[in-house]
C-alpha cells in the first residue's frame, strides 16, 4: 500500500483535525510522543503526517509533497491553489470581514484605503462593488491601521470580535464565512483515489455526526 | 503488451527524441516555427493564451513582435488541408510565458501534436492513443484523465444559471468542491434534481466501465447524449488496442469552454504533482479564427516537469585522466580514446584538481596507473 501524506496545520485547529483523522481510522501513535519532530509515520494505518505552518498547507498539497491537507478557506481564496477542495470540516469557523472605526462613514468620493493581509480577497470584494481602492498590504497588527490613520478600513479574519472591540473597531461587512477545508493534490487524488475517497467519506460522516450532536 | 523497463525514457532529451519519433511514425509532419511572431496575432487571440503577458520587442521596421507564448495558434493559422483530409503535425518548441497570470516569465519546452481539418472520431481516438503511448513511454505508472465538455454543458443547459452563477459552478466543479456545489445549486431557483445530477457528475472518478452506468443515468439531452456516445466510442477504440486501462473519467477537468469543446484530457505521472500532458478538441478556436466547420484536437507535453523524474547525471562511469607534461600529447589523445571505446566517460586534465570521478588515472612516460597508487 502506498503511504498517504497528510499535511496538518500546526496549532489548535491541527490538533482537532488530527483527532478527526484518528477517529477515521488513520491513527499514528508516534505523533503523541511529544518532542520537536515534525514528521510521523505509521506503517499500520499507512499514513505519514507532518506539521506545517497553517498558511503553507496549500503549498505542500499543490506541489504534491502532501496528498491531502487541511487549510482555511481564507488561504484558499487568497492564493487560489490548484487543488481539489473535497470537504468543509466545519472546524475553525470565523469570517472574513471589513472592519473600521465605530464612527466610520464611507465616502464614495474618495479612494478607499484598505489595510489587509489578504490583498486578493479585498481587491475581489471591492471589484464586485465597482469600487476603486488603495490596498495596503500588512503582515500583522492590522487592527491599528485605521487608528493611526494608515487606512480607512481593514479586511481581516474575525473570530469573536474581541480584538476589534479592544481596538475600538467594529465589523462593517462580512465578505465570506471561513472554515477548515480538506484539500487534495489533483495528481495524488488520481493515483491514491481509493484511499482518499474512503477517507473523505469517513471524515464527512464524522462532520455530520458532529453537527447532529451539537 | 506491458512496457518493459528498457522501453521507458531515461532522460528528458531521450523523451523529446522518442516522442517525436512516435508521432512521425503515425504520419505526423514536423512543424518548425520561428521564435517570434507579430504581437498583433497573439493580441487578437489573447484569451486563448495561458497568460495575457507576452514578451514583446520592436523589430527594425518598427513592428511590435512577440516571443511566442504558444504553438497551437500558429499551427491553426497555417494549417492547410484538402476537403475530407487533415493537417497532422508534431512539434517540439520553447514557449515563453508566465506559469500563471502575474508570475515571472519562463522558457517552457513543449512537445506535442495537433490534428486540424475535417476530422472524424478516428482522429480523436488516434490522438488519445498517442497521448496514452506518450505517457507510457515516460512511466509505467501513468493515468490519462478524460472528460467531455459537452456533458457538463448539457447539464448546465438544463439548469440555465446566469453567467456569474455559471462561473461559480464551473469553479466548484473544477475543485470537486461538493459543499460549494450543493450551496450554489440550491440557490436561485435551480431545480434540485438538476443540481444532484451535476454533483454526481463532478464526483465521478474511475475507469469508463466503472462510471458508464452513472453516465447513462445522467444522460439528459442531445448534448449529453453526443458526449456519452463519443466517450463510449473512444473507450471501445482504445480498448481494442489495449490502451483503455490508463483512462480515468473525470469531469472536474475543465478547459476554457470559449475555445474547447468535446473531448478534453490531461495526463499524470505518479510522482509529478501537476499534469504533464494537456489536450483536447478545440473546434471553437477554429471558428474564432475564421475556420468554421473544421475540427481540431491536439495535446502538449511539458517536458520541464519531467526533470525530477529522470535520474540526474552520475559519475559512475567517469574517469579523470591526468597526464604528465612530458607525455607526448598524441599519446594522451590515444590513451583517452582507448578508454572511451570501453564505454567510459573520460576527462583529461594536466593535474588532478580534486573534482569528482569514479576513477582517477595518471599517465606518465612509464605508462598508465591509478592516480593514488
Amino acid at each position: 500500500m502506498q503511504m498517504l501524506n497528510i499535511a496538518l496545520p500546526k496549532g489548535r485547529l491541527g490538533e482537532k483535525v488530527l483527532t478527526m483523522f484518528e477517529k477515521a481510522g488513520r491513527s499514528c501513535p508516534a505523533i503523541h510522543e511529544g518532542g520537536r519532530k515534525l514528521i510521523f509515520e505509521c506503517e499500520g494505518t499507512g499514513v505519514r503526517y507532518f506539521w506545517v505552518k497553517p498558511s503553507d498547507v496549500a503549498i505542500y498539497v499543490e506541489r504534491g509533497a502532501a496528498d491531502i491537507g487541511v487549510a482555511g478557506k481564507d488561504i484558499l481564496e487568497e492564493y487560489s491553489p490548484d487543488v481539489y477542495e473535497l470537504l468543509d470540516l466545519g472546524l475553525g469557523k470565523c469570517r472574513m470581514c471589513v472592519a473600521g472605526k465605530k464612527d466610520f462613514l464611507d465616502d464614495r468620493e474618495k479612494t478607499l484605503r484598505v489595510a489587509t493581509k489578504f490583498p486578493h480577497i479585498a481587491r475581489a470584494h471591492y471589484a464586485r462593488q465597482s469600487r476603486q481602492i488603495d490596498i495596503i498590504k500588512l503582515n500583522g497588527s492590522i487592527e491599528i491601521a485605521p487608528i493611526l490613520g494608515l487606512s480607512d478600513v481593514i479586511v481581516d479574519i474575525v473570530e469573536t470580535g474581541t480584538t476589534l472591540l479592544e481596538n475600538d473597531l467594529t465589523p462593517l461587512e462580512t465578505i465570506l464565512p471561513i472554515s477548515a477545508r480538506l484539500i487534495a493534490n489533483k495528481a495524488g487524488f488520481l493515483f491514491k483515489n481509493q484511499e482518499i475517497t474512503a477517507l473523505t467519506q469517513q471524515m464527512e460522516a464524522l462532520c455530520e455526526n458532529g453537527r447532529d450532536t451539537k | 503488451m506491458k512496457n518493459g523497463e528498457k522501453d521507458i525514457f531515461r532522460s528528458a532529451a531521450e523523451a523529446q527524441q522518442g516522442l517525436c519519433e512516435l508521432y512521425r511514425r503515425c504520419g505526423y509532419r514536423h512543424y518548425k516555427m520561428s521564435k517570434f511572431e507579430e504581437y498583433d496575432f497573439y493580441a487578437k487571440n489573447k484569451n486563448f493564451l495561458v497568460s495575457g503577458n507576452v514578451i514583446t520587442f520592436t523589430d527594425p521596421d518598427g513592428r511590435l513582435m512577440a516571443l511566442k507564448p504558444d504553438i497551437t495558434l500558429s499551427i491553426v493559422k497555417n494549417a492547410r488541408w484538402q476537403p475530407g483530409g487533415a493537417e497532422k503535425v508534431y512539434y517540439t518548441e520553447s514557449v515563453y510565458r508566465p506559469e500563471k497570470d502575474g508570475g515571472e516569465f519562463r522558457e517552457i519546452t513543449q512537445t506535442g501534436l495537433e490534428c486540424v481539418g475535417d476530422l472524424s472520431l478516428y482522429d480523436t481516438a488516434e490522438v488519445l492513443l498517442l497521448a496514452v503511448q506518450s505517457l507510457e513511454k515516460i512511466s509505467r505508472d501513468a493515468i490519462l484523465s478524460l472528460s467531455h465538455l459537452g456533458f457538463l454543458e448539457g447539464l448546465l443547459d438544463e439548469m440555465k444559471p446566469d453567467e456569474p452563477l455559471r462561473r461559480q459552478i464551473l469553479r466548484a466543479v473544477s475543485q470537486k468542491n461538493m459543499p460549494a456545489l450543493r450551496a450554489l445549486c440550491g440557490k436561485s431557483g435551480l431545480a434540485a434534481a438538476d443540481g444532484d445530477r451535476l454533483i454526481t457528475l463532478t464526483g465521478l472518478c474511475g475507469s469508463f466501465p466503472e462510471t458508464e452506468k452513472e453516465l447513462r443515468v445522467l444522460n439528459r439531452n442531445e448534448k449529453t447524449d453526443e458526449a456519452y456516445r463519443t466517450l463510449c466510442a473512444v473507450y471501445e477504440a482504445l480498448a481494442a488496442v489495449g490502451a483503455a486501462e490508463r483512462l480515468r473519467i473525470d469531469f472536474s477537468l475543465l478547459n476554457d469552454m470559449r475555445y474547447y469543446n468535446g473531448i478534453v484530457f490531461r495526463g499524470y505521472i505518479n510522482g509529478i504533482p501537476q499534469g504533464v500532458l494537456a489536450g483536447g478538441s478545440y473546434d471553437r478556436l477554429l471558428a474564432e479564427m475564421g475556420k468554421p466547420s473544421a475540427n481540431a484536437i491536439g495535446f502538449a507535453l511539458y517536458l520541464d516537469l519531467l526533470e525530477r523524474l529522470f535520474p540526474g547525471e552520475t559519475e559512475d562511469e567517469s574517469v579523470l585522466l591526468s597526464a604528465d607534461r612530458d607525455v607526448p600529447i598524441g599519446k594522451v589523445l590515444k590513451e583517452a580514446q582507448t578508454l572511451r571505446e570501453q564505454g567510459l566517460r573520460v576527462r583529461v586534465q594536466a593535474v588532478d584538481d580534486g573534482s569528482a570521478a569514479a576513477r582517477k588515472l595518471r599517465l606518465t612516460k612509464e605508462g598508465m596507473a591509478d592516480a593514488d597508487a
